[in-house]
């Protein structure tokens, strides 16, 4: 009962940590490696605002998410848009990006963790496991948020564009879509993502320069064993990866958590290249 | 405490395993307590919930937890879980007085063994000196030294007044010097702490070994060389910390988190 309270939980954490990188990868069709970096910025943006300030906390997480917006717009327009869809390109600059966004974290902040305080507080026991209403309340948002993103994708204007540019480009700028406006709508989206997952993140583990890692591994893992985006194969796969993440702690041994993720990206890869759920509309 | 069963939570160090194995092999079994597990985890673990579920489901009576690395995170995230079972140790970042802010507040309850002088104690006069110019020339982090940082500036003057003696620092006669040294501090008139060194051949009564230009210790009762080994600090879910045991050094009692059915 405790590997499912806490691999349901876990899991629910980890789908809004994915469906960021997923939306880029989506429509955009590159591997942002400075996705992990938007968690990151978000945390350390919420940690700033509403834990050294003491400013609300409500303001805190929305302005971290502001912020993972506009940092995801800017790295649109000054990084991919010139790059001209070089995937390569892109991929490198991200990456090195996220470097240099942890070099300035360790400048400003020094690289000693930091523990950020619970959005939510409280804690109850649930058949012997510990659920705090912070986790409780990172799985309920991200039920809310996917469930609010695949609603806005199927039903508006905006949503069916994303949908048209990530089949195929070319057609969607034919009948009349701007592909542009549409990319940037969706790196401001992914960052806000991002940006309000890192605060979760965060204050369910630690904040620390190199936070960014962990949450772009569990990302590209996703997409890789889903297949390239789907919102409901980003949630399947994110539980999948949560659970065994979970199974690994508590019935084999807490040091090999992050191996069975890695072996099952190596396996996807190997036998089914296009992930369980192949190429999917977003 | 009534406490009979432990369950150990181990970093995985070369640290760590060696603490480990002390409290398997010695300390626990010299005080009647039964191992029921240990749990190894990797220091790069930043969520530690299953872990200490698994530590419930052991059965034990406490947590013994081993942690140097980044500890601060282990030790908030039993805070904001509140694992209803004890947990005390061996807790790095608990020994500065800098982990009530580094645990965001998340700290309260956390004990560890601690060596001195350390959180929880007042200090004696000479060590204050210390601690007034250090934090006149400083004002960055560690805001106190830790308990090397005294060990290292006692141990220096002892280099010195020896290497002043001896004429340099040459092997034969500095190191003759060192070993006669012994700076003894007093705190309220009672002998408080002791900077000397275990001879060549000198064995230690309790454990019975030889621990030569090893810094002396003692640790039976009642403690008269005024050189405790190891004492246990905790601190309390105000953000205070205290000395709670040995009973001659304490300054505060044990406690339980809150959280916990006693």
């Amino acid at each position: 009962m405790q590997i499912i309270i806490q691999g349901l939980l876990l899991s629910g954490l980890y789908a809004l940590i994915a469906m960021g990188f997923t939306l880029i990868f989506s429509v955009g069709r590159v591997l942002n490696l400075a996705y992990g970096a938007y968690l990151l910025i978000g945390g350390y943006v919420y940690f700033t605002v509403s834990q050294t300030l003491g400013v609300p906390k409500v303001i805190g997480l929305l302005t971290a998410t502001l912020v993972g917006c506009l940092l995801g717009l800017l790295k649109y327009r000054l990084l991919v848009k010139p790059l001209k869809g070089n995937h390569v390109a892109i991929e490198i600059s991200t990456l090195i990006l996220a470097v240099v966004l942890q070099a300035a974290i360790v400048f400003l902040y020094g690289d000693s963790s930091k523990i950020l305080l619970p959005i939510v507080s409280g804690v109850t026991q649930v058949s012997g496991a510990s659920v705090t209403y912070n986790l409780l309340a990172a799985t309920v948002a991200s039920w809310a948020i996917l469930i609010a993103l695949y609603v806005f994708v199927q039903k508006t204007h905006v949503g069916r564009a994303m949908q048209a540019v990530s089949m195929d480009t070319r057609g969607a700028a034919i009948s009349g879509i701007d592909p542009d406006k549409i990319n940037l709508f969706t790196w401001g989206l992914s960052g806000a993502l991002g940006a309000t997952a890192g605060v979760f993140f965060a204050s369910y583990t630690q904040l620390s320069p190199s936070m960014w890692v962990a949450p772009l591994i569990i990302s590209v893992a996703v997409v890789i064993v889903g297949g390239i985006g789907s919102i409901i194969g980003t949630l399947v796969v994110a539980h999948i990866v949560g659970f065994m993440e979970v199974l690994a702690v508590a019935v084999i041994a807490p040091e090999l958590r992050g191996v069975f993720t890695m072996l099952l990206i190596i396996i996807v890869l190997v036998i089914r290249p296009q992930g369980l759920f192949g190429r999917e509309e977003l | 405490m009534g406490w009979d069963s432990v369950i150990i939570m181990q970093e995985d160090t070369a640290f760590g395993g060696a603490i480990a194995g002390l409290v398997t092999e010695a300390l626990a079994p010299n005080a009647g307590i039964e191992v029921v597990d240990t749990i190894v985890y990797d220091i790069t673990t930043n969520d530690f919930a299953p872990i200490f579920s698994k530590a419930q489901q052991s059965g034990a009576d406490f947590i013994y937890l081993v942690s140097s690395v980044n500890s601060q995170v282990v030790s908030s995230q039993y805070v904001k879980l509140q694992v209803p079972m004890g947990m005390t140790g061996v807790n790095v970042a608990a020994l500065g007085q800098e982990f009530w802010e580094d645990t965001g507040g998340a700290g309260g309850g956390i004990s560890t063994l601690s060596p001195v002088p350390s959180v929880g104690f007042k200090l004696d006069p000479v060590s204050q000196a210390f601690v007034d110019t250090y934090q006149a020339k400083y004002d960055s982090r560690p805001v106190v030294p830790h308990f090397n940082g005294f060990n290292a500036y006692h141990g220096l003057k002892q280099a010195m007044a020896a290497a002043e003696e001896a004429g340099g620092f040459n092997n034969d006669t500095w190191v003759t010097a060192m070993e006669k040294q012994d700076i003894k501090l007093d705190l309220e008139g009672e002998p408080w702490l002791r900077y000397a060194f275990w001879g060549n051949d000198e064995v230690e009564p309790r454990t019975g070994r030889t621990y030569p230009h090893n810094a002396r210790f003692d640790i039976t009762e009642p403690y008269e060389d005024g050189s405790p080994s190891m004492v246990v600090i905790q601190w309390y879910e105000d953000g205070s910390a205290a000395v709670v045991y040995p009973e001659k050094y304490a300054t505060g009692e044990f406690t339980v988190p809150s959280w916990i059915k006693k």
